[in-house]
């Protein structure tokens, strides 16, 4: 069934709306899930939890691409999830790493929360991520949104892992200096 | 957490973006391998430029020629000559993205990224410049200097090799190694592999890998033992002539092999169909070479 069609659905209140989302994308939500959480059941908590903010969410919600909608669901499900959950044993290993890998791209000094609205860091993000080449953009959200290993995002961008390493590397150094340049306190 | 509010704001970010990235992460891997062919366009235009300018659009000592190599590599009349990327005209949509990959300009010669040492401390030489870091697709080509290049930082001497060939950064990742692998002359495969790697130092590890591990989760790699035969065939590798990879009935990539030396240094080779192999990050040059007994 179409997205367009499923999302549909949504809007008539049809429960059949819940099925086919999870018909069609279940494994790649839980995916996302599992690449932050590092941890089945708790993926499929999250999972089962976007499709319920789906279902609150639509309407007025009228998404054009719902796999990027759910996902993005889930995503913040999951790291929602993940700050909630006390056992910092139980995983979370690749969303740690990236969380460490990020620090680079933040000035020093105020946090962005202090200097500015997160709409506003979102609309900073979005220009940034518009200049770069679309390798380039896909290694940076491959690794920063969807949360996948090196080694994973390195593939699909058709590069070797060192490349990817030290690419992201010079993106982070590009993106601190686009968000001093942008106003964030040095 | 800083970080953390960064990586929260990413998850605002233009749909359009993700649903590219989401595209690409769910074709299967043998598709994947095809996928960046337009970026060779964006990739070219930044080291093309660069060409240009190497070809003394900036003053740099000029070439002698096609076949003059910069390097200086032997047999540079007979050999194949990898010239600098084309210059690309640029697309409206590519035109003012900013590609990542690496390179510097040293000399009048192009250091392209080529690999990390992740323990290559010992490699660090003296420092011999710095580059800006400033060009992009933005940068007029006449900004193409001497010194410019599209990584910033301080760049050295390759401890045991000519910096000719070789130079590096160090990073907090570790050590990373740029070659000047084009507008060069390659006649055999020694041209490569002695006079910039010098195998001949010894093979200290190896490493197999099927091209389906390549793509796979579990990467999985076989060592090879039989270390003396390998640097057998490696010689014999080396007096092979070099042959231009377009003109050659060269299957797909099957397999790879690393070869690493006791510094730490790696040596990519692609096993290609047809027995031929290629050295990874000089595609448009390979050697005839029976490989399939040396692999395990």
């Amino acid at each position: 069934m179409e997205d367009q069609e499923i999302v549909e659905l949504y809007w008539k209140r049809d429960e059949s709306a819940l099925e086919h989302s999870r018909e069609k994308y279940h494994g790649y939500l839980s995916r996302i899930a599992q690449q932050i959480l590092y941890d089945r059941e708790d993926s499929e908590e999250v999972v089962s939890d976007t499709y319920f903010r789906a279902w609150q969410s639509m309407p007025p919600q009228r998404p054009s691409k719902l796999s990027i909608y759910l996902g993005r669901l889930t995503r913040h499900g999951a790291i929602d999830y993940l700050r909630r959950r006390t056992s910092q044993k139980r995983g979370g290993a690749t969303y740690e790493v990236c969380v460490e890998e990020l620090e680079e791209s933040v000035p020093s000094g105020e946090t962005p929360q202090q200097v500015m609205e997160e709409k506003l860091l979102v609309q900073l993000l979005n220009q940034f991520l518009e200049t770069l080449s679309p390798q380039a953009r896909a290694l940076f959200l491959g690794r920063y949104y969807y949360f996948d290993p090196l080694w994973e995002v390195a593939r699909y961008c058709g590069m070797g892992e060192g490349q990817a390493k030290s690419q992201l590397f010079r993106i982070r150094k590009r993106l601190k200096a686009y968000l001093e340049q942008e106003g964030f306190v040095v | 957490m800083k970080g953390e509010q960064l990586l929260h704001a990413l998850g605002e970010v233009d749909e359009d973006y993700l649903a590219q990235v989401d595209e690409l992460r769910r074709i299967s891997p043998k598709k994947k391998r095809h996928t960046w062919i337009p970026m060779a366009a964006c990739l070219c235009l930044v080291a093309g430029v660069a060409a240009w300018a190497l070809r003394g659009g900036m003053g740099m000592p000029s070439k002698e020629g096609a076949e003059a190599n910069s390097n200086g590599m032997s047999g540079s009349t007979q050999g194949i000559y990898v010239p600098p990327l084309e210059v690309e005209l640029p697309q409206a949509e590519t035109e003012t993205m900013i590609d990542m990959s690496g390179f510097f300009i040293y000399q009048g010669r192009l250091y392209a990224q080529m690999d990390v040492v992740e323990q290559g401390q010992n490699l660090v030489g003296t420092q011999l410049g710095e580059s800006s870091g400033t060009i992009d697709e933005w940068t007029p080509e006449d900004q193409y200097l001497e010194g410019t290049g599209s990584i910033g930082g301080p760049f050295y001497e390759v401890k045991g090799y000519n910096p000719r060939y070789l130079l590096c950064m160090v990073y907090d990742y570790g050590v990373e190694l740029f070659w000047n692998n084009c507008d060069i002359t390659v006649s055999t495969g020694g041209d490569v592999l002695e006079e910039v790697f010098h195998l001949s130092d010894g093979i200290a590890h190896a490493e197999f890998q099927k091209e389906v591990d390549v793509q796979g989760e579990n990467r999985h790699t076989t060592p090879i033992t039989q270390l003396e035969e390998l640097e057998a065939w490696v010689d014999d590798l080396g007096q092979a002539p070099a042959l231009s990879s377009a003109e050659t009935d060269m299957g797909q990539c099957l397999g790879h092999l690393y070869l690493t030396k006791a510094d730490g240094v790696t040596v990519h080779l692609r096993l290609m169909g047809n027995g031929y192999v290629q050295v990874a990050e000089l595609p448009e040059v390979c050697w005839q070479m029976e490989w399939q007994s040396m692999v395990p």
